[in-house]
């Protein structure tokens, strides 16, 4: 089993760190345009002075009351959180698909680079793992042990039953009560109709969300030559199938399965990126980040 | 269904192996496991049922091509359901062997057909195989299978007609150990039927008989008027099949042509009239166009009569009346009359007929037992009711009569005797028999009768050149003189008694004694005087036409009725048999298997 920290691949973290996450959420408005004040929802505020003791940063004495009182005195912050994120990971069969690296590795990783960065700049950070139904639930808050509960939720997390995206989000509609933020990683492998509808519904609660549909390229592609038995993960149906006759179809009612989720998104102002999991983690934040970047 | 190799037929067990491979390969076949189906499905919605469809194919057409192969090298020979089934039995087997088999390929098909039989019955029945028809040198017996097969090889068409009766009645007497049958193999002629009334344990198999038009005789249309130029003749052709016959029927007799078309309904008969100069005497009448050729030529010789020289001693005068009934015609005949024979030189004579005469000298016998010598001269004898010693001495071969014959009103004529050959010419002539002669009694025939009275009694007797008539001509007997058939009746009597045979024609397998030797077409020697193929024969210079006996070509058979009613079992060949080897129908089959199967993966 790997290490529960596994996830959080220093390389991408380091890359995180780079771009000063807290700073960008403050200051280009990431995510804070999610919660309703954006900046008292700041990290750290006043509560009160102590005298400077031994020891104490430097940095944080308060100069402006030692020309007034001539004493050290040292300001105490409360830190504070606004948001509350929900990282919603699908688990369902399908996403145990992938060459190198199956859908369900990517998608963890993917949510813990996104708790981490949401811990990290403090925010309530909670997980739900779901297939046809929501399996863990850690709720969102932004303590230390609520993000090692997550990180062990996450790394609990294996291909279970079939997806039911829509019956999932309708309960959770019924759990989050607060207006939250919503992450959801999954392969959307289900009817577009009923799952845009769901998220349409879940949007009309106010509730910000973010759609992340992890795929497989072989999804896209359908690169396979010789006659096999395709097994459905989700309901282990098998089918003898020749691929060549069929690729091209294949390929078209893939792109327009993907093009009714991009269309539907947009309509209900969802923000949604399709990430095949070749794409570096990463990059596929950072493709994100900037994207909401320039539509913020 | 049997099989000649049949050990091949393990190899059937190695159809479980493409089963095995498909089932194997299936499992083998690569498992993907994808993240859906749903997009594959609506994708492959079209071809997933024809994908199925061809898997179960390619595995269908694998399993032909090992069964049909292993079935063809097993070598199967269909063989149908037979009446007798592998049965334990003693069997006659009636092989019909007489011309009417000729037809096409019907008798071997016959003999292979027997064949067949004997093979299915149990390897411990016991045969006796036997043609219907009698074979020269061929002797049946009882015997097992292995020579009952061989038996059959011997057999060949015989030139006689045969009848199923006689051999009928034989196996009724046979007395065997293990159930009897018997099978007979022929195309059913009612002719091979004749006098068989009930039938049991008697299976036929059916060979069908073809259609056929034969000429049943040829004729001179007046046989006794001495022709100045030419000679009327008369052809008669029957036809015996279904369906009209529409063809040629032609004559070439030397330098004589004659060739007409004719359209005969079925089952009727046409007759072809031809005028033949009188130096020609033989030729041969032709059928064109018919199923059965052998008897499709007719070869016919006839004697054209020259005049007969008759001295008729007693009452002549209704005698002379009768052979020269015309003052127009010239007769045959030259008549001369004498009271008695005491000073008649009877040299130049070729007939005598005593009419009224009751008794001769010692003299006159001698010098008819001296003329009696020449067996072309001929002596006929009207009885009168009493005779003497020495006439009854002459005729003693011929019949015995008592002192008195009584006159006892009229009798027809009931019968002749077909055999002797110039009443020929009366058969189907109902109206001979109304001829009216005086009864006689104590008249005890020695020699052959030709014709009865009504009563039973010896109206005509025969022996040698000997001729006795049990009635006389006189004034109180004048009937028959007006009975227009007497007229041939007394000819035909005067021809026959000289051995002036109009017709030189004889039939296949009959038998004639010549003294001379007796030279078949080829000019082979016929050493026992039995005819045995058809064509011109020679002998003592003279020309016999020989034929096959136009019976044989009466494509009559019995009916299904018929045979029910006569308690036969009927086989037939497609009930008996299929197709005898289907070895090439298994190599097709696999040959249509592999290319089924190719074809199904290149689809």
């Amino acid at each position: 089993m790997k290490s529960k920290t596994g996830y959080l691949n220093p390389e991408v973290l380091a890359r995180l760190s780079r771009l000063d996450l807290k700073a960008r959420l403050v200051v280009e408005g990431f995510l804070t345009g999610l919660h309703h004040s954006p900046y008292k929802g700041f990290s750290q505020e006043f509560t009160d002075y102590r005298p400077y003791m031994p020891g104490d940063e430097l940095k944080r004495i308060d100069w402006k009351v030692y020309g007034r009182r001539d004493r050290f005195y040292i300001r105490e912050y409360q830190e504070e959180t606004n948001l509350r994120a929900y990282i919603l990971l699908d688990k369902s069969g399908s996403m145990g698909y992938g060459k190198n690296i199956t859908k369900l590795e990517y998608a963890k990783f993917l949510s813990a680079c996104l708790a981490y960065l949401l811990y990290k700049q403090r925010d309530g950070v909670g997980i739900i793992t779901f297939d046809t139904k929501i399996h863990d639930f850690v709720p969102a808050s932004a303590k230390k042990m609520n993000f090692t509960r997550i990180l062990q939720a996450i790394d609990g997390t294996s291909p279970g039953n079939e997806t039911s995206l829509a019956r999932v989000l309708f309960e959770l509609g019924q759990n989050i009560k607060r207006r939250a933020l919503v992450i959801i990683i999954s392969d959307l492998l289900d009817k577009p109709d009923m799952v845009l509808k769901s998220l349409k519904s879940f949007r009309a609660r106010k509730h910000e969300i973010i759609v992340f549909q992890i795929l497989d390229p072989q999804e896209f592609t359908f690169p396979f030559s010789e006659t096999a038995l395709f097994q459905d993960m989700e309901t282990d149906e098998n089918l003898v199938v020749e691929p060549g006759a069929i690729r091209e179809s294949y390929r078209n009612k893939f792109k327009e399965f993907l093009h009714a989720y991009n269309n539907g998104m947009l309509e209900s102002r969802i923000d949604y990126a399709l990430i095949n999991t070749t794409e570096a983690y990463d990059h596929a934040l950072f493709s994100y980040l900037q994207k909401r970047s320039k539509l913020l | 269904m049997r099989f000649l190799n049949p050990y091949y037929l393990f190899g059937l067990m190695l159809i479980a192996v493409p089963i095995i491979i498909h089932l194997y390969f299936r499992k083998k076949l690569k498992k993907i496991p994808f993240s859906s189906l749903v997009f594959l499905k609506s994708a492959e919605a079209s071809r997933l049922r024809w994908l199925r469809l061809r898997e179960i194919l390619i595995l269908f057409a694998r399993c032909l091509f090992v069964a049909s192969l292993f079935l063809a090298l097993a070598r199967p020979q269909y063989q149908g359901r037979l009446v007798t089934g592998n049965k334990l039995a003693s069997v006659y087997l009636i092989i019909d062997n007489s011309f009417s088999m000729g037809y096409g390929r019907n008798f071997e098909i016959a003999l292979e057909q027997a064949e067949r039989i004997i093979d299915t019955y149990s390897p411990k029945s016991m045969f006796y195989v036997i043609p219907m028809c009698g074979q020269k040198g061929f002797k049946p017996f009882w015997c097992n299978k292995h020579s009952a097969t061989k038996n059959l090889k011997e057999l060949k068409l015989s030139n006689s007609t045969g009848e199923l009766k006689d051999l009928y009645d034989k196996f009724i007497q046979e007395k065997t150990d293990l159930p009897k049958e018997l099978v007979y193999i022929g195309d059913g002629q009612t002719i091979n039927f004749r006098g068989i009334e009930k039938l049991t344990d008697f299976y036929w198999l059916r060979i069908p008989l073809g259609s056929n038009v034969t000429i049943e005789y040829v004729l001179l249309k007046n046989p006794f008027s001495a022709p100045e130029q030419n000679t009327e003749m008369i052809a008669n052709v029957k036809n015996y099949s279904n369906h009209s016959y529409q063809g040629k029927v032609q004559i070439s007799a030397g330098h004589y042509f004659n060739q007409q078309e004719c359209d005969i309904p079925p089952g009727q008969d046409y007759q072809l009239s031809f005028s033949l100069p009188i130096a020609i005497q033989k030729g041969v009448v032709q059928i064109e166009n018919d199923s059965l050729p052998i008897d499709n030529q007719y070869y016919f010789s006839k004697s054209i009569l020259t005049r007969m020289r008759v001295l008729i001693a007693g009452n002549d005068k209704y005698i002379r009346l009768g052979l020269s009934p015309s003052k127009t015609v010239k007769s045959q005949f030259e008549i001369e009359n004498a009271a008695t024979l005491k000073s008649i030189d009877l040299r130049p004579f070729e007939v005598i007929i005593l009419n009224g005469i009751d008794e001769i000298t010692e003299f006159e016998y001698l010098k008819l037992t001296n003329f009696l010598a020449q067996p072309r001269n001929g002596l006929i004898i009207f009885l009168t009711p009493k005779i003497g010693r020495q006439l009854r001495n002459l005729i003693a071969d011929c019949c015995d009569i008592m002192d008195w014959i009584n006159i006892d009103g009229y009798l027809n004529i009931k019968s002749y005797d077909m055999d002797f050959q110039p009443f020929e010419i009366f058969k189907d002539n109902p109206g001979l028999k109304t001829i009216k002669f005086f009864k006689f009694s104590h008249l005890n025939p020695r020699g052959k009768v030709l014709a009865k009275l009504d009563n039973g009694m010896p109206l005509i007797i025969n022996h040698k050149n000997i001729m006795v008539i049990a009635t006389e001509i006189n004034e109180n007997n004048t009937d028959i003189m007006y009975n227009p058939n007497f007229l041939p009746l007394l000819h035909s009597l005067i021809y026959g008694l000289t051995n002036r045979n109009i017709d030189n024609e004889f039939k296949i397998g009959q038998k004639i004694l010549r003294t001379g030797l007796i030279k078949g077409p080829d000019g082979e020697i016929l050493s026992e005087g039995i005819f045995l193929r058809p064509g011109f024969h020679t002998s003592d210079g003279e020309t016999l036409g020989v034929n096959i006996d136009p019976i044989e070509s009466n494509s009559t058979t019995i009916t299904p009725e018929m045979a029910k009613n006569l308690g036969i079992r009927t086989i037939t060949i497609e009930s008996l048999s299929g197709p005898a080897d289907l070895t090439t129908f298994f190599l097709i089959l696999t040959l249509c298997a592999f290319v089924c199967e190719i074809l199904f993966l290149l689809l």
